[in-house]
């Protein structure tokens, strides 16, 4: 099993609890955004593009805890930015690991092997590794030669000390899904414990569109990469969402699910959009006219999302939601082995 | 194509790079507030007391008519939050360079390999004099 007993008990309950409190704009994942500095400069990455000043600032550690001590969510990813680059990195796990947070640090593994001694393996912490696919595909994707290879080492090392790691890959309309299962059995080989797969993210004014997946090419791209699936294939997804990729089942997005925090406050609405920030959490669930976002709304940047940040809470949700949707989770788990 | 699913708007950037808009109604003022706050590169706020400040613009709020800026105090890279009313601005100068244009996958692609091994080679080198590859 992919993800701990613990952490999917952790995660049942609390959701259980927020829809007994008919809680519906509840926090599933915090997106924590410690700083936007990056050590690779990924062509098309919007996330670095700011003035070196913006680039310069950090969250402190205090800073992180008291937001996620205001948003309640069980569980925390730490994007950047690179958050290895974060000096204070180390405090900033072991005080959300305190907090019994179930963390996924996010990192292009460059400084893997350099910082690992700053952390402690615990069922916590999982190292969440930004991998684009086969050493070619990822290279090519991370405008550097030789990321690969360092990220592969890195997973070994973190593997071999007995740490939690999962992968992070991103899918756009080039991707071929003969690699892309390759990759799966690759990744495996290495003993990560689950990987987490996305569509890109389509912007409207994104000058490489031919690039992007509309909804029809995203299910067909995934049907095709998860058809026959090998059963040594682990997921660090709700089956659900695997089901919703491949086009057997329609869900909403639920855009509070994943809140952003960073520098500039709590970001309205998404992780992907950013139309404005506020101070509290609460200010963003209260005062974000939600209704403006998601597949069904009249909001263009949100016609052809497909991405976990908006659909794996409403796939988490599901399980809990209806007999059917508990079901289909049930039967997932037993497909996908997750 | 890496993190695109992250990726911020990166063409028509430069269409605002240098320029300057001086909005004749609170319309055109919204739209100045709101094309500062999405560049991605400083800005400066020129007001109508004949002041001004330069920084990065991360929020807005057309009802509180109060924009949110980072400007640069403490030294060249560093960056303190201050606040300005929509009352005030008489000018919105798009003054510093727009960090995200030319980053385009797109434009990467066009690259010859020549040009995208010195990209690199010049990221790598800025990276390692930072301590941070």
């Amino acid at each position: 099993m992919p993800v701990p007993i613990s952490q999917a008990y952790t995660v049942a309950s609390y959701v259980i609890s927020q829809k007994l409190r008919g809680n519906k704009h509840y926090p599933l994942v915090l997106m924590l955004e410690p700083l936007f500095r990056c050590n690779l400069a990924c062509a098309g990455c919007g996330k670095i593009q700011y003035p070196e000043h913006i680039l310069n600032k950090r969250l402190s550690p205090q800073q992180i805890f008291d937001a996620v001590e205001e948003c309640g969510a069980p569980m925390v990813s730490i994007p950047g930015g690179e958050p290895l680059i974060h000096p204070e990195i180390g405090e900033i796990v072991e005080g959300l690991v305190a907090r019994k947070k179930y963390i996924y640090l996010c990192t292009n593994a460059l400084l893997l092997k350099k910082k690992i001694d700053l952390f402690k393996p615990s069922k916590f912490l999982s190292f969440s590794i930004h991998m684009d696919g086969l050493k070619e595909d990822h290279d090519v994707a991370v405008c550097r030669d030789g990321t690969y290879d360092t990220a592969v080492e890195g997973i070994k090392e973190a593997v071999k000390r007995g740490f939690r790691v999962t992968t992070n890959t991103t899918l756009f309309a080039h991707a071929k899904p003969e690699n892309v299962r390759k990759f799966f059995d690759d990744m495996m080989d290495l003993g990560v414990e689950g990987m987490m797969l996305s569509p890109g993210y389509s912007y409207q004014k994104a000058p490489d569109q031919d690039s992007f997946l509309g909804r029809e090419a995203t299910t067909k791209l995934f049907g095709k990469i998860l058809q026959n699936r090998k059963k040594n294939w682990k997921f660090n997804l709700s089956p659900n969402f695997l089901e919703f990729l491949q086009g057997n089942v329609d869900y909403e997005c639920t855009p509070w699910g994943n809140p952003t925090y960073n520098i500039f406050g709590w970001q309205k609405p998404c992780y992907l959009l950013q139309d404005g920030y506020v101070s509290t959490f609460k200010e963003l669930i209260e005062t974000t006219e939600w209704s403006k976002y998601g597949h069904k709304s009249e909001e263009v940047r949100c016609k052809d999302c497909m991405v976990h940040c908006g659909y794996e809470a409403t796939s988490v949700d599901d399980t809990f939601g209806s007999l059917s949707g508990f079901i289909r989770t049930v039967k997932g788990t037993i497909a996908y082995g997750i | 194509m890496p993190q695109q699913d992250k990726s911020h708007t990166t063409i028509g950037r430069s269409d605002y790079e240098g320029k300057e808009i001086i909005p004749n109604s609170q319309d055109e003022l919204k739209e100045a507030i709101r094309l500062a706050f999405d560049y991605r590169g400083d800005v400066t706020l020129r007001f109508k007391d004949g002041g001004s400040q330069e920084g990065f613009v991360y929020n807005f709020d057309h009802l509180s008519r109060v924009i949110q800026l980072f400007i640069k105090e403490g030294g060249p890279r560093e960056s303190v939050p201050t606040t300005a009313s929509y009352d005030q601005v008489a000018s919105v100068f798009f003054s510093g360079a727009d960090t995200a244009f030319g980053k385009s996958w797109d434009t990467w692609q066009t690259k010859s390999a020549k040009q995208r091994a010195e990209e690199t080679a010049k990221h790598d080198e800025k990276a390692q004099n930072l301590g941070i590859l």
